[in-house]
């Protein structure tokens, strides 16, 4: 196990850099400049030649493609410096660290909340087969999968507003500040996304628990005069959630960059939303900087799945 | 007897149920609004876009100002009052005398002095600055203090729209001690102005917080102050403003202003044609658009009448090339509807279209790219004016690209026409920026010496009357040349709850907070405190 996991940390590090290479490459191949960006400001905005000169000179813009690279990633590695932020002038790490709490506690509850719906739903709906629960249930997921989850947001504020005079507190407070307001905060973002994602885990779920009931060894505890209950969760469900626990973990890594449009229309500050406005500034530094961010928090979670599984699996813990 | 009819009629007249009583202004409570976006910078130079504009007004003010009035549409006549100055001179055409309002302080209780005048301009001025608006002081040979309350502003020659660059928002008075002490912009403590409200916070993430400056020289806010929110979602403002988050809200089309007026009633509202108008740009260098009877069939072919009604239900306006139809100058309405063009029905207007392509070579029919960005107003214009064109046998493809590349194609010239938003809210560096030669926006890259000098006799003509007089000229020369084919002025949505008073519709793009020390709150609005 040990050198299983000494092997998946060593090929972060490849696997980082073609990432960073790749963002870095992608963006300068966008069109579109960024010191042009900065100073014209607008669809009918005048911009000074010799300003926008000056600006690119100062961003590093006039350097060939290879210089602007290597400095990079030399600050990184050497300083741990990601960079300026080329459209507010403020360090790149600061801000990552400022809205990446945001974003993943958007991410942690849109996963608690689709799980709290995703595992009744779908244990209730393989216990209950064919029953009205079943068919309810499949109802429920496949609502969750057909309604975007932008869509169940805008819903959500623009009733919540007619029908309470309700809005949610804009921004961000941190839990521990004031709990209150930061539940009310990511209650309805969390629920607009769980309930699209929980569709999936459902299904899932569902379909894991009707192969796993039908085992011998499901037939074993029932003819040991098991309860229902001790059954479905001490036996069948652990065998069951192995998969689920593998998508969740994945889709928990794509969450990271699937709150954008949420982040939106909650007015929640997070890491998506900064990525949208950087890439529509063309704020080098930043997008590099969060896309490196998001890539290295996607690989560390999926290694942490992986050791999840073989935690929960003794037999591919016992075969490692 | 008579005389104490008398004295009760007057009585009754001060009273607060006579329906003829003031209403007596109301001093506290704190407004609330959204931004579509944060300032790039609290650096007012170099954070000139709208967006910095919109979160600086309340805290900056210029020497001059424009007549912001609530109820009143000050783009008609670009009044102007004094603000920072109190008087001015101009004793001959390049000379004038700014006599600064005496008793101004700053926000941090400093005097403002002739000395924060000269350098605030010149800052302005100076290239190396990069201050975004350097423009607005084009022409501007020097300026010198004369002693503590005058400034002295010297023009290279005649320059007509000097006082009204003054006037512009951007054109602000800075602290010059602040700039000695290294502080000048530098986060919320260097920025310091001597605006009715001062910057209490900020927060990109979240909001920014003006309270009232109690010292304010044109007397104390009657509001705390203002919060303004940055909210980028339109739904979640919409939202907002139903749920009395937002005190006012700018809307850009009727859906919009009907849903949240439904919501919200007795709430007070608006539609105006914005002064941004749209046009057809071309590069008029090269063919089909070298030849100006292609340009003068696809200004024939527009129906801009069923534009504004398809595009923003009848709210908007119908502008001649060059200026923006809000303004006294632009051609009156009522004549320009009767022109080719312009006039309905447009059985005529086509016909002459299909002539004049045939004309030039392109009887069979003439195809070309149109581009635009693929956001705002922009592609649902591009996509009704395509189908117009195409009753003149003029095939329009549409490319709607990313606002980033839009910029970097426009200024590569690496397009056959684009749909450009224009804002001619100053007409003469509207005028200079894309119809000169030597103009910095003059993508279409026009070259008509003709036009140069129309366009530098109306900058040195300082009499109002004359200057009226060649912009018409103006006008009607660019309805002959058609360089740039305008199509419409769209219009947007104000609305308010009641119980805010005295806020000006800045009729801009995003809305300004022109005024702040006068609006205030009635007894109506929610209980809030300042943050």
């Amino acid at each position: 196990m040990l050198r299983y996991i000494v092997h998946r940390i060593s090929m972060l590090v490849p696997v980082l850099f073609v990432v960073s290479l790749t963002v870095f490459a992608l963006m300068r191949m966008i069109p579109g400049d960024a010191a042009l960006l900065i100073v014209a400001g607008g669809e009918d905005a005048l911009y000074d030649p010799a300003v926008l000169a000056a600006l690119r000179e100062k961003l590093g813009l006039d350097k060939p493609y290879a210089v602007q690279y290597l400095e990079w990633i030399w600050n990184i590695v050497r300083h741990g410096d990601m960079g300026t932020s080329f459209w507010t002038g403020e360090p790149v790490a600061r801000e990552i660290m400022r809205r990446l709490p945001i974003t993943a506690e958007l991410a942690v509850g849109t996963v608690i909340i689709s799980l709290l719906i995703a595992l009744p739903a779908g244990i209730l709906s393989a216990v209950r087969q064919n029953s009205f629960l079943d068919y309810s249930g499949r109802f429920l997921s496949i609502a969750g999968l057909s309604m975007p989850s932008f869509w169940i947001a805008t819903l959500f504020i623009i009733y919540a507003a007619i029908w309470f005079s309700y809005l949610p507190p804009p921004g961000y407070t941190a839990p521990w500040e004031d709990p209150w307001v930061n539940f009310q905060q990511f209650i309805l973002p969390c629920i607009a996304m769980g309930f699209h994602d929980s569709a999936r885990s459902m299904r899932m779920t569902r379909s894991q628990m009707l192969e796993v009931v039908r085992q011998d060894y499901i037939r074993t505890a029932w003819a040991k005069g098991l309860r229902e209950r001790s059954i479905i969760v001490r036996h069948a469900l652990r065998n069951a959630m192995i998969p689920v626990i593998t998508v969740v973990g994945i889709d928990f890594g794509y969450l990271l960059g699937r709150t954008v449009v949420v982040e939106a229309v909650f007015s929640l500050p997070g890491l998506g939303s900064l990525t949208l406005s950087a890439i529509s500034h063309r704020d080098y530094p930043q997008i590099q900087g969060n896309v490196l961010v998001i890539a290295t928090m996607f690989l560390a979670i999926n290694f942490l799945v992986d050791i999840l599984y073989a935690v929960i699996d003794p037999r591919i813990r016992y075969r490692s | 007897m008579r005389k104490l009819i008398v004295v009760l009629a007057v009585l009754s007249w001060m009273t607060p149920w006579s329906s003829g009583a003031m209403e007596a202004k109301r001093d506290g409570g704190v407004l609330q609004l959204a931004f579509w976006a944060p300032p790039r910078s609290l650096d007012y130079c170099k954070s000139g876009n709208a967006f910095g504009a919109q979160a600086l007004v309340p805290v900056y003010e210029g020497l001059l100002s424009f007549d912001y009035e609530p109820g009143e549409d000050f783009r008609k006549q670009h009044r102007l009052v004094p603000l920072l100055a109190e008087r001015w001179e101009q004793p001959d055409d390049t000379t004038y005398i700014i006599h600064l309002r005496q008793g101004v302080k700053w926000h941090d209780g400093k005097p403002l002095t002739a000395d924060d005048v000269v350098f605030s301009l010149n800052y302005l001025r100076d290239a190396k600055n990069a201050c975004t608006k350097r423009g607005n002081l084009a022409g501007v040979k020097s300026v010198e203090k004369v002693d503590a309350a005058t400034v002295k502003i010297t023009t290279d020659g005649p320059m007509a729209p000097l006082l009204e660059n003054l006037a512009q928002r951007e054109t602000s008075i800075f602290p010059k001690h602040l700039h000695d002490a290294g502080k000048l912009f530098q986060g919320a403590e260097g920025t310091v102005g001597t605006g009715p409200m001062r910057l209490r916070s900020f927060d990109r993430n979240e909001k920014i917080v003006y309270e009232a400056f109690p010292d304010y020289w044109n007397g104390k806010p009657h509001l705390d102050g203002i919060v303004a929110y940055f909210v980028s979602e339109p739904q979640a403002r919409l939202a907002g403003f139903v749920a009395k988050r937002f005190d006012f809200l700018r809307v850009p089309d009727k859906a919009q202003h009907d849903a949240a007026a439904m919501q919200v009633p007795g709430a007070v509202s608006e539609g105006f044609p914005s002064s941004h108008g749209y046009a057809i740009y071309m590069r008029v260098d090269r063919p089909p658009f070298d030849d100006v009877r292609v340009r003068q069939a696809i200004h024939l072919a527009l129906n801009r009448q069923d534009m504004v009604k398809a595009l923003s239900f009848g709210v908007g306006a119908i502008n001649p090339p060059g200026v923006s139809a809000v303004h006294d100058w632009a051609i009156p309405e009522a004549e320009l509807l009767k022109l080719p063009g312009y006039r309905v029905p447009k059985d005529e207007d086509l016909a002459e279209a299909r002539r004049l392509l045939k004309e030039a070579g392109y009887g069979d029919g003439l195809t070309f790219s149109i581009k635009a960005v693929s956001v705002w107003q922009n592609p649902r214009i591009a996509e009704v004016a395509a189908r117009q064109l195409k009753d003149v046998g003029i095939t329009a493809k549409l490319d709607f690209v990313e606002a980033g590349q839009y910029f970097a194609d426009r200024r590569n010239g690496n397009f056959e026409a684009l749909l450009n938003g224009m804002s001619s809210d100053y007409i003469d560096a509207s005028l200079h920026q894309y119809y000169s030669s030597k103009g910095r926006g003059n993508e279409a890259h026009i070259a008509d010496p003709e036009l140069d000098r129309l366009i530098e006799k109306q900058r040195q003509t300082l009499d109002e009357k004359e200057r009226y007089q060649i912009l018409r000229q103006i006008q009607e020369y660019l309805l002959e040349k058609m360089y740039v084919v305008p199509t419409v002025e769209l219009g947007f949505f104000w609305i308010r709850h009641p119980y805010v008073h005295d806020l000006v519709n800045s009729r801009s793009t995003p809305a300004m907070l022109f005024r702040a020390g006068d609006i205030w709150l009635d007894e109506r609005a929610p209980e809030r405190t300042l943050p």
